[in-house]
């Protein structure tokens, strides 16, 4: 819980200024133009967590829980100026054509987001700094992106793109969208994704520190050869090259990238 | 490709003559990934396109003509029998000529070869138009088509610097990173990739360029690898990956 010494602070700190501010802990719920018909989720939070799971329903409902508001948010200024603004509950939400779109959180409050979706739907988060982004049950188009955190996706279908800097990527494919390419890249953490026995698909993986693991039968190709021409440098000995290989006979190109982690291809 | 086992529901949907039971069943498919929206949308456009053009008016001529011929088909009574056996004969007469080689070969050579640049056209243009797709995946499998492409096309190349240097998705940006080094004789290609070393604020996509650029033996992109260290407050582990990088290249 990095989250409790700041909160713990700027509570004592509410107190000080005598400003009785609560911690908010709301729902907000989102009826679609188009209920029953696939959506889209976009959501970008500075500073916090995400956690987006997929449920038999029709509504995007949004759980959030947000930091006290910052100091300049006072009801009453030191000179007697009274607030007439409207409480700031931190972020805006909207929908058109079943696209829900969360925006304007402020940059330096903690947001935290619990949302629900409907089972078909795509996801568009980003995510600076705070917890891990978890993603469950979900069947569509999933693009993560973090930077000093992991993301966790559990029975998943469909295709994913996700990328972080610090952190690890865990990703359980249910089953997966045929003809459809996938991205995973990290920086300082491990690649660890599980697809189904029968997937078919080509592999394209890259660790430089680390090392690649998998449980599939992959048949592998030759080092990269795509390079137009090799540099004359002698240096280049060491280049670092990416790996190919087929699973069950190949398919879609599953890319997978990091630099000091280990990558895992599990199957189910 | 859309299975055919869902052609019909498609062809009523391009039609509007769907059912709501139907339509439901077509929206279903769609949302278990089972067909392709996008593939939908681009045959809506066929469609579309397909209405649009002018198919001239019958005319009364038409069917004057149409008559005669029909007079002039049953004033020939030839048994049905007889005619197919002509016709076997014939199609069997033009299977050997085509497989003797009466086409000469250097002229289906170059059949083939106008086929082949066609198809490579078509998947060109895909490619560019799936490039600025509103879906990151679509851009990803876009990247990835560039793979089957000609490597000497200043087009493609041209499309994936661009990504390089403006899709919002990292991944699709490392993507282009590697798509772009089957492209790297080009010199243009190269300073293009050396030029985007500053834009790149990605640590993935950063450290991605340093391989490529020490792959390609580039020097030119020195300098830009120290600007960029000068710029950012970077991961220690990045940092020392673009340091080794720049001494390689020294």
């Amino acid at each position: 819980m990095k989250a409790y010494p700041f909160t713990l602070a700027s509570a004592l700190f509410s107190l000080l200024l005598a400003v009785p501010a609560l911690a908010q802990e709301q729902q907000v719920v989102i009826p679609l133009s188009e209920p029953g018909q696939p959506g889209t989720l976009e959501l970008s939070v500075i500073r916090g967590s995400v956690s987006v799971s997929g449920y038999d329903g029709d509504e995007v409902i949004i759980n959030y829980d947000g930091d006290e508001e910052p100091r300049q948010s006072r009801e009453e200024t030191e000179d007697g100026l009274r607030r007439i603004s409207p409480g700031n509950s931190g972020f805006e939400a909207s929908e058109s054509n079943n696209t829900v779109t969360v925006s304007n959180l402020s940059p330096i409050r903690r947001m935290d987001f619990e949302i629900s979706v409907p089972y078909n739907f795509s996801l568009e988060l980003a995510l600076v700094t705070g917890d891990d982004i978890t993603v469950d049950n979900i069947n569509g188009e999933i693009a993560i992106s973090h930077v000093n955190g992991g993301i966790t996706l559990t029975n998943v279908g469909g295709s994913a793109t996700v990328n972080t800097v610090n952190g690890d990527i865990t990703a359980t494919n249910r089953e997966v969208a045929e003809q459809r390419p996938m991205a995973f890249s990290s920086v300082n953490g491990d690649i660890d994704v599980t697809l189904p026995q029968t997937v078919q698909v080509s592999a394209r993986m890259n660790s430089e520190m680390g090392e690649i693991y998998t449980d599939f039968d992959m048949e592998l190709d030759e080092g990269d050869d795509q390079t137009g021409s090799p540099g004359s440098n002698a240096f280049n000995i060491s280049v670092n090259r990416w790996m190919n290989g087929t699973i069950n006979g190949g398919g879609p190109e599953y890319m997978f990238k990091t630099l000091r982690g280990d990558i895992f291809i599990r199957r189910q | 490709m859309i299975d055919e086992k869902y052609i019909g529901l498609v062809t009523g949907h391009l039609q509007n003559t769907l059912t709501e039971e139907e339509r439901r069943q077509l929206n279903g498919l769609i949302g278990e990934g089972k067909i392709d929206p996008s593939e939908l949308r681009e045959m809506e456009t066929v469609c579309a396109g397909l209405d649009s053009l002018n198919a001239p008016e019958p005319g009364p001529g038409m069917s004057r003509r149409f008559h005669a011929m029909l007079e002039d088909e049953k004033g020939r009574r030839w048994p049905v029998l007889f005619r197919r056996i002509v016709y076997a004969a014939a199609f069997f007469l033009m299977g050997l000529m085509a497989g003797s080689g009466l086409l000469a070969p250097d002229r289906q050579d170059e059949q083939v070869a106008g086929l082949a640049t066609e198809v490579s056209e078509l998947k060109e243009m895909m490619m560019i138009n799936l490039l600025s797709n509103a879906s990151p995946i679509e851009r990803l499998k876009a990247v990835q088509i560039s793979n089957d492409l000609a490597p000497a096309d200043q087009r493609v190349a041209a499309a994936l610097l661009h990504t390089l240097n403006t899709d919002s998705n990292v991944n699709v940006r490392l993507a282009a990173v590697n798509a772009l080094m089957r492209h790297a004789a080009n010199p243009e290609v190269r300073q293009g990739m050396v030029s985007s070393i500053t834009m790149q604020e990605s640590p993935v996509v950063q450290i991605a360029l340093a391989d490529a650029m020490q792959m390609l033996g580039e020097g030119q992109s020195v300098d830009e690898f120290r600007k960029l260290l000068e710029q950012n407050e970077m991961d220690a582990t990045v940092r020392n990956k673009l340091e080794n990088t720049i001494a390689s290249l020294i």
